[in-house]
C-alpha cells in the first residue's frame, strides 16, 4: 500500500568533542534528514553555528585543479592507511605532485606556442613556395629592401600604372582575392614605393628570421620544426601520464579522505554550538527509531530526544513516499510534479494503475508491448535508468490489451486469437478489433466513461484528504468537494436517464442535485467563513456576484472539458490501429506476399512515434485532469545526510 | 522569350531585397568602433559574405573594405543579369554606361585637381566592362590625354565638343551634363520605351533625373551662388513631373532657404510630406529618401524585370552608400544619431 512514511523529530545534544563522530554516524546511518539548528537553538543560551573555516577546502581545490587540468577522474577508495597524516602533510604531497606535473605542462605550453609560430610561418612561406632564392640571402641584402606579403587582385591590376617606378613585384601564388608575392625596391626608393603599396592595400607579412633556404627548402625545414614540436609535446604528455599512473592510487586515497573530512566539516554548520555543547535537529523515519537510538547508545555524552514529527511548528516534516514494488517506479512522475504534504495523499498507486492502464489501452499490441517491455528491461538492468522499470510495466499492459484486441505487430487477423477466445467461450466478444470502424463509437464512448470514472475517483480523493487535513471548505463546498461531486454525478445520471429513459428527472431532483450544489459552490467563500466561525467580509454585491459567477462558469466548463479530454484515449486506440493498417497496406499484406522490410520499418516507426506521443499524452492526463483535482505537491523531500563518495565534478 | 517574361528574375530580386540591411543592422553597425568588427559583421551578412569571404577582418584597411563593398554592387549586378541570361538584352547595358560616365567624371575631377591619386580609387574590376583602358584614363593629366584614353568610344566626341575653361581647366559642369544626358538618352532611346508596359520604368527614370536636377540646382544655389541662367544651363534636358513654370521658380530662388521653401510647395514637397519625409534643410538626403521610396515601391509592385533591376540596383547602391557613410562617420567620431541622420532608409 502506498503511503507517506511517518517521521520522528529527533533532537541530539552532546559535547563538542563528540560532534565529528556524531556527524559521521548520522551520515553513515543513511536515514537522518538534518535541519539547520541555527534558527531553532536558543540564542539566549548562547547557541551559535560553527563558524570555523574549513581546513579541507585548500587541499580539495588542489585536487580539483589536478582533476581539471590533467583530466583525472578520482575514485572513492579506502583511505585508512593515510588517516593519521596531518592536513599539512597532505598539502605538501599535493603541492609536490602538482609541481612535478607543472614542469611538463609548462614545457608543453612552450612547445605549443612554438608550434603555433612555426605553423603560422609555414602558412606564409607555403604561399612563397615557388621562390627559388634562399630567404637568408634576401634578409641580408644591403641595398635592396624585400617585402613579402599579399596584394588584392584589384590592386595587382593597377601595377602597370607604376611601370616607371623603381620596384619589382612578383607573385608566387594566387588566392581568390589576393596575390601572394614579394616586391624588391632599392633602399633609396623604399619610402616612396612602400607608400604606393600601402595605398594599394598591400598586406605585408613578416617572415620570421629563422626561416632559411629557398621556398621549397624553407617549407621542408618548417615542416621538420613542426614535427619536432609535436614530438616534444607528445613526450611531455607521456611524462604527465606516467606521473599520474604512479600517483593514481595515492591520489585516490587522498581525495577520498579529504572529501570525507571536508563534507563532515561542512555538516558542522548545521549544528548549533555553545561553549562545549552542540545541538542537532532532524527527522528520521519512525520505523527506524529503535535502531537509531542503538547507534548512539555507546556515545555516552550524546543524548537523543524523540518527538512526534509535527511537534515543532517551525519544522515541516520531510516526505518519504512509501510505495509498493509495482508502483515504486512511478514515484518519479509524482516527484516531477511535487511531493505531497505530510498529511496528504500519496498518489503513486493511483498514477501507477491509471498510467499502466491508459498506456496499455492506447498502445495495445502484443508485439509492440513486448518490445517496450524488453527495451525497459535492458535500460533498467544495463543502464539503471528509472524509466526502464516504468517501460517494463506499461509494456506488459500493452501486451495484455494487445491480446484482447487480437493485435500482434499490426496483424489483426491472426487465427490464434480467434481460436483462443472461442475456446474459452468469449468468441463473440473478443478479440475486440480496434481497426473495425463499427467499434469506433463504442471506443470513444468507453474512453469518456473511463475518464468520468477517473474524475469521480479524483474528486473523492480530494474530499477524503480535505476532511483529513481539516480543510472542510475544500472538502464540502469546492468544485472538487461534495457539492461538485453531487452536481457532476447528478448531471451524468440525468444524461443517462434521458438516453435510457429511466424517468427519474423530476423538478425536485433538479433542485436538489443540480441547483443546490451550484448554489453551494457559488456561495463557497461565505460558507467557509461560516464553518470556521469567522466573519465574512463582503465587498460590493456586484463584485461578489461577478467574481463567483465567472468562477462557477469556469468550474462547469472544467467538468465538460476535462471529461472530453479523455476522448484522446479512444483517439489513440483508433490511431494506433489505423497507422498499423496503413503499414500493412503499404507492405502489401493483402497480396499474401508482404514486404517484410516495410513491415519491420513501419512497426519501428509506429512504436517510436506513437510510443512517445502516448507516453506524453498519458502523463498530461495524469497531471492536468487527475492531479489538478486533489493534489498540491508542496511537500519537501526526505534527503538523508551523507558524505560524498562519488567522483568530483570537473570545473 | 520576351524580355518581360523573366519572372524568376523579378522574384529573385525581391528575395534579394529581403536580405537588405534593416534598421537593427544599421544600429549594430553604427555601434561598432573598429574596422575589423565592421568587416566581421558585414562578412556575416548574406549580401556581402561572398565579396568579403577572402579578407582577413583583423588586418583589412578601411579603404579596401569600402572598395570591396562597392565591388559588391558590381558582383550583385553580374549575379542578377546572369541568373536568366539577360545581360545581353536591350536596356541592361545601362550599368556599363553609368560606370563609364562615373569613371570619366572622376578622371576630369582628378585632372583639374592635378592629382595623381585617381588610380588608387579606380575600380579595376570594371575594366572588363568599360570600353576604354582604366589605366590610361588614370594616367591622363591633360584634355588631350583624356581624349586619347577615350578614343573610339562615344565619349571622345562628347568631350571634344566642350572647350577648356579660360583657366585652362576642363569644364566639369558641361561635361557632366553632356555625359549624363548621353546616359539617359541612351536608356530612353531603347525600343522598349516605345511600348505601353515601359511607362512605370519611364516614370521612375524621369523622376530620378528630375530629383537629380533639383539636388544639383539646390547645391548651385546654396553653395556656389550660381545665377538662375547658369543653373538652367546645367540641368539635364528631360521632362519630369514639374512644369517649366515651377522649375523656373525653383531655379530663381535667391538662396538655399528660399529654394527649400519653394520646393516644399512643389509636387515632390507634397509627396514627401505625405510619405513622412521631413523637409528641414538637408535637401540632398531628403530627396534621396524619396528616390529610395519610389524605387522600393516599384520593386514591390512591378512584374517588369527591367524596372525591378533598375529599382533594385538603386536600392542596393544606396545601402552600400549608407554603409560607407557609417564607416566614414565612425572614423570621424560621429555619434550614432548623427550617423542615422545621414543614411537613407
Amino acid at each position: 500500500m502506498a503511503s507517506i512514511e511517518r517521521m520522528t523529530l529527533v533532537n541530539i545534544a552532546g559535547m563538542t568533542k563528540d560532534l565529528d563522530i556524531t556527524l559521521l554516524k548520522l551520515s553513515e546511518c543513511g536515514c537522518f534528514h538534518i535541519e539547520s539548528a541555527t534558527g531553532l537553538a536558543d540564542k539566549k543560551r548562547g547557541f551559535n553555528t560553527d563558524k570555523e573555516a574549513n581546513p579541507y577546502i585548500a587541499p580539495l581545490k588542489t585536487l580539483q585543479e589536478i582533476s581539471a587540468r590533467y583530466n583525472v577522474n578520482y575514485e572513492f577508495v579506502d583511505y585508512s592507511d593515510i588517516d593519521n597524516k596531518t592536513v599539512e602533510a597532505v598539502n605538501g604531497y599535493l603541492k609536490k605532485t602538482l609541481e612535478k606535473l607543472e614542469k611538463y605542462a609548462e614545457k608543453k605550453k612552450d612547445l605549443n606556442e612554438s608550434l603555433s609560430v612555426h605553423e603560422q610561418a609555414l602558412f606564409q612561406i607555403e604561399h612563397l613556395e615557388g621562390m627559388s632564392v634562399d630567404f637568408q640571402r634576401l634578409f641580408h641584402c644591403e641595398h635592396i629592401k624585400v617585402r613579402f606579403g599579399r596584394i588584392p587582385v584589384d590592386s595587382y591590376a593597377k601595377l602597370p600604372y607604376y611601370n616607371e617606378k623603381v620596384f619589382y613585384f612578383t607573385y608566387f601564388s594566387k588566392e581568390k582575392e589576393f596575390y601572394w608575392g614579394v616586391y624588391f625596391v632599392p633602399v633609396n626608393y623604399s619610402a616612396e614605393v612602400d607608400e604606393i603599396f600601402d595605398s594599394l592595400y598591400f598586406e605585408r607579412m613578416r617572415i620570421p628570421d629563422f626561416v632559411e633556404g629557398v621556398g621549397v627548402d624553407a617549407v621542408d625545414a618548417m615542416n621538420k620544426a613542426i614535427a619536432e614540436d609535436k614530438a616534444g609535446i607528445e613526450d611531455c604528455e607521456d611524462n604527465i601520464a606516467e606521473i599520474l599512473a604512479t600517483e593514481k592510487t595515492h591520489l585516490n586515497k587522498v581525495y577520498s579522505r579529504i572529501l570525507t573530512q571536508h563534507d563532515q566539516f561542512e555538516l558542522r554548520s548545521k549544528a548549533a554550538v555553545v561553549n562545549s555543547k552542540f545541538y542537532i535537529v532532524g527527522f528520521i523515519p519512525s520505523s527506524f527509531n529503535d535502531e537509531f537510538e542503538s547507534i548512539f547508545r555507546e556515545i555516552t555524552s550524546v543524548s537523543i530526544v524523540m518527538q512526534p514529527a509535527e511537534e515543532n511548528g517551525k519544522l515541516k516534516p520531510p516526505i518519504k513516499l512509501n510505495n509498493n514494488k509495482f508502483s515504486e517506479p512511478f514515484g518519479m512522475f509524482v516527484e516531477m510534479y511535487g511531493l505531497p504534504s505530510y498529511n496528504g495523499f500519496n498518489p503513486t498507486n493511483l498514477v501507477a494503475i491509471t498510467y499502466t492502464l491508459l498506456f496499455g489501452m492506447m498502445f495495445g499490441d502484443v508485439g509492440h508491448g513486448f518490445c517496450v517491455a524488453l527495451l525497459g528491461f535492458i535500460l533498467w538492468h544495463r543502464k539503471r535508468m528509472a524509466l526502464g522499470r516504468i517501460m517494463e510495466r506499461i509494456g506488459c499492459s500493452s501486451m495484455i490489451f494487445g491480446f484482447l484486441f487480437g493485435s500482434l505487430f499490426g496483424f489483426e487477423d491472426l487465427p490464434f486469437f480467434t481460436h483462443f477466445f472461442t475456446a474459452i467461450g468469449l468468441g463473440g466478444i473478443l478479440p475486440f478489433h480496434t481497426a473495425n470502424t463499427a467499434n469506433a463509437l463504442p471506443i470513444i464512448i468507453g474512453a469518456i466513461a473511463l475518464g468520468v470514472i477517473i474524475m469521480i475517483i479524483s474528486i473523492v480523493i480530494n474530499i477524503v484528504t480535505g476532511v483529513r487535513a481539516k480543510e472542510y471548505e475544500e472538502a464540502l463546498f469546492a468544485n472538487n468537494g461534495i457539492a461538485g461531486l453531487i452536481f457532476f454525478v447528478g448531471i451524468l445520471v440525468m444524461l443517462l436517464s434521458m438516453v435510457l429513459g429511466w424517468g427519474i428527472v423530476t423538478p425536485l431532483y433538479i433542485v436538489l442535485v443540480v441547483v443546490l450544489p451550484l448554489l453551494v459552490m457559488f456561495l463557497r467563500d461565505p460558507l467557509s467563513s461560516w464553518i470556521k466561525r469567522e466573519p465574512y467580509k463582503f465587498g460590493s454585491p456586484g463584485e461578489f456576484i461577478a467574481t463567483n459567477f465567472f468562477e462557477l462558469f469556469e468550474f462547469l466548463l472544467g467538468y465538460a472539458s476535462n471529461a472530453l479530454s479523455f476522448v484522446r484515449i479512444g483517439g489513440f486506440v483508433l490511431s494506433h490501429a489505423i497507422m498499423m493498417s496503413v503499414v500493412m497496406l503499404l507492405a502489401g499484406v493483402e497480396s499474401g506476399h508482404p514486404n517484410i522490410a516495410i513491415v519491420i520499418f513501419g512497426n519501428l516507426f509506429v512504436m517510436g512515434l506513437e510510443g512517445f506521443i502516448v507516453a506524453i499524452q498519458v502523463l498530461r492526463l495524469e497531471f492536468y485532469e487527475i492531479f489538478s483535482r486533489f493534489y498540491k505537491g508542496n511537500g519537501k523531500a526526505f534527503t538523508p545526510v551523507k558524505l560524498q563518495t562519488h567522483v568530483i565534478e570537473k570545473n | 522569350m520576351r524580355i518581360d517574361d523573366h519572372n524568376a528574375t523579378v522574384a529573385k530580386l525581391r528575395a534579394m531585397y529581403g536580405k537588405r540591411m534593416k534598421v537593427s543592422d544599421y544600429n549594430e553597425l553604427a555601434a561598432q568602433r573598429r574596422i575589423s568588427d565592421i568587416a566581421e559583421m558585414l562578412r556575416n551578412k548574406q549580401n556581402y559574405s561572398e565579396t568579403l569571404s577572402g579578407i582577413n577582418s583583423n588586418t583589412i584597411h578601411r579603404g579596401m573594405l569600402e572598395d570591396l563593398l562597392r565591388r559588391s554592387i558590381y558582383d550583385n549586378y553580374l549575379k542578377i543579369t546572369s541568373f536568366e541570361h539577360i545581360a545581353g538584352e536591350v536596356f541592361f547595358d545601362y550599368r556599363q554606361i553609368q560606370a563609364e560616365v562615373r569613371e570619366i567624371l572622376n578622371a576630369v575631377h582628378y585632372i583639374n585637381a592635378k592629382s595623381e591619386q585617381h588610380i588608387e580609387k579606380m575600380p579595376m574590376y570594371l575594366d572588363k566592362l568599360t570600353r576604354f583602358s582604366q589605366i590610361e584614363l588614370a594616367k591622363a593629366r591633360t584634355r588631350e590625354d583624356l581624349l586619347k584614353a577615350l578614343v573610339k568610344t562615344p565619349y571622345d566626341d562628347i568631350i571634344a565638343k566642350i572647350p577648356l575653361r579660360k583657366s585652362g581647366k576642363l569644364d566639369y559642369n558641361p561635361i557632366e551634363k553632356a555625359l549624363r544626358s548621353y546616359l539617359y538618352e541612351h536608356i530612353l532611346s531603347s525600343d522598349y520605351f516605345q511600348t505601353e508596359e515601359s511607362k512605370p520604368l519611364y516614370n521612375l527614370i524621369t523622376i530620378d533625373i528630375e530629383l537629380i536636377n533639383i539636388i544639383n540646382a539646390y547645391r548651385m544655389t546654396e553653395y556656389f551662388e550660381y545665377t538662375p541662367e547658369k543653373i538652367r544651363a546645367n540641368m539635364l534636358p528631360f521632362p519630369g513631373k514639374l512644369n517649366s513654370a515651377i522649375r523656373n521658380d525653383l531655379m530663381n530662388a535667391p538662396d538655399g532657404k528660399e529654394f527649400i521653401a519653394r520646393f516644399s510647395h512643389s509636387y515632390y514637397g507634397r509627396v514627401m510630406t505625405a510619405r513622412g519625409i521631413e523637409i528641414n534643410g538637408d535637401l540632398e538626403i531628403e530627396a534621396q529618401k524619396l528616390r529610395y521610396q519610389y524605387a522600393r515601391h516599384a520593386l514591390h509592385t512591378s512584374t517588369s524585370p527591367m524596372l525591378s533591376v533598375y529599382a533594385y540596383m538603386f536600392l542596393f547602391e544606396t545601402e552600400v552608400n549608407n554603409i560607407t557613410t557609417i564607416i566614414e562617420g565612425i572614423r570621424y567620431g560621429l555619434s550614432e544619431k548623427e550617423l542615422f541622420d545621414m543614411i537613407i532608409i
